[in-house]
């Protein structure tokens, strides 16, 4: 578990996954997503469209994904869940949410979470957006 | 089977998963419905598949019940590493290690089950002093090509 990997999430229903490999971005993260939304009483409604954005994290991020692997951070907390995706190099993270977009739909990750985000530590960006459970 | 908590394991490659959560009984079903993704990915066949989800479970359980004091928490962390013909799971904590108790709390099946179902188990202490456990399966032939597939960026960090 080297250093910069050890992200040992501190909430109690939250999960830092990692993966390396592009086919299995997409049915690894959706999978956790899905397990923690569940075990937070996320209404069905609003799982499915964390599902979304999760997707099109999974579709985006790997082509812009710094030192060859995706890292997904979810946490859910007081009715909202955090999906935190990344590192990128600068200006990554607003690539990966430009990229979200669908013609004749707009911007999936930005219609769907309440609220999107850019975070940057040493590691790199993350693109972070919160789900909440109460509209 | 090896089984000395004292045993120096050299470290895998970078892994292909890599999950970290709490170690807690709810996160089990996580890192097991996680694992599934596997299979959704690369034709692994449906038994060794099940085989596979059972030997994380046991692992990830000794975790939840032996790693950590009762009344204290850390985290769990299973990392699978996919070649042609072998899948290697590790699953790791920051407990004290494998050592008998008498008064432990599960049977002793788990690691004999595990053991039965991996093609290799070797229980230790990795690089930086966390427990270890690494279980090697094999697997049926994949029918790809095995082709470089991994997320773009690589090992040269560009980007």
């Amino acid at each position: 578990m080297s250093p910069q990997t050890s992200r040992t999430p501190a909430v109690p229903n939250s999960a830092h996954v990692r993966v390396s490999r592009g086919p299995l971005v997409a049915p690894v993260l959706t999978r956790v997503v899905a397990m923690i939304a569940a075990r937070a009483d996320c209404p069905v409604d609003r799982l499915e469209e964390a599902l979304l954005v999760t997707d099109a994290f999974a579709a985006h991020a790997p082509a812009h994904a710094l030192s060859g692997h995706v890292e997904m951070l979810v946490a859910s907390h007081e009715g909202a869940m955090d999906l935190s995706v990344g590192p990128f190099a600068t200006d990554g993270a607003s690539v990966v949410l430009r990229e979200a977009q669908v013609p004749g739909l707009g911007n999936v990750v930005e219609r769907l979470a309440d609220h999107v985000r850019v975070e940057s530590d040493e590691a790199g960006e993350r693109l972070v957006a919160t789900i909440s459970f109460r509209k | 089977l090896s089984d000395s908590a004292e045993n120096n394991l050299t470290p895998v490659a970078t892994p292909d998963i890599e999950l970290t959560l709490p170690a807690r009984a709810e996160n089990i079903a996580v890192v097991r419905h996680a694992f599934g993704a596997l299979s959704d990915a690369f034709p692994i066949d449906g038994q060794r598949m099940a085989d596979i989800r059972l030997a994380v479970t046991e692992a990830c359980t000794n975790v939840v019940v032996h790693a950590y004091p009762e009344g204290s928490e850390g985290p769990m962390q299973v990392s699978a590493t996919l070649d042609d013909d072998a899948l290697v799971i590790v699953v790791r904590d920051e407990g004290p290690g494998i050592t008998p108790r008498a008064d432990s709390p599960g049977l002793g099946l788990g690691l004999p089950l595990i053991a039965s179902l991996a093609e290799t188990v070797e229980l230790g202490r990795a690089d930086d002093h966390r427990t270890e456990v690494r279980m090697v399966f094999g697997l049926h032939p994949r029918g790809s090509d095995g082709g470089d597939d991994r997320v773009a960026g690589g090992s040269t960090g560009s980007g």
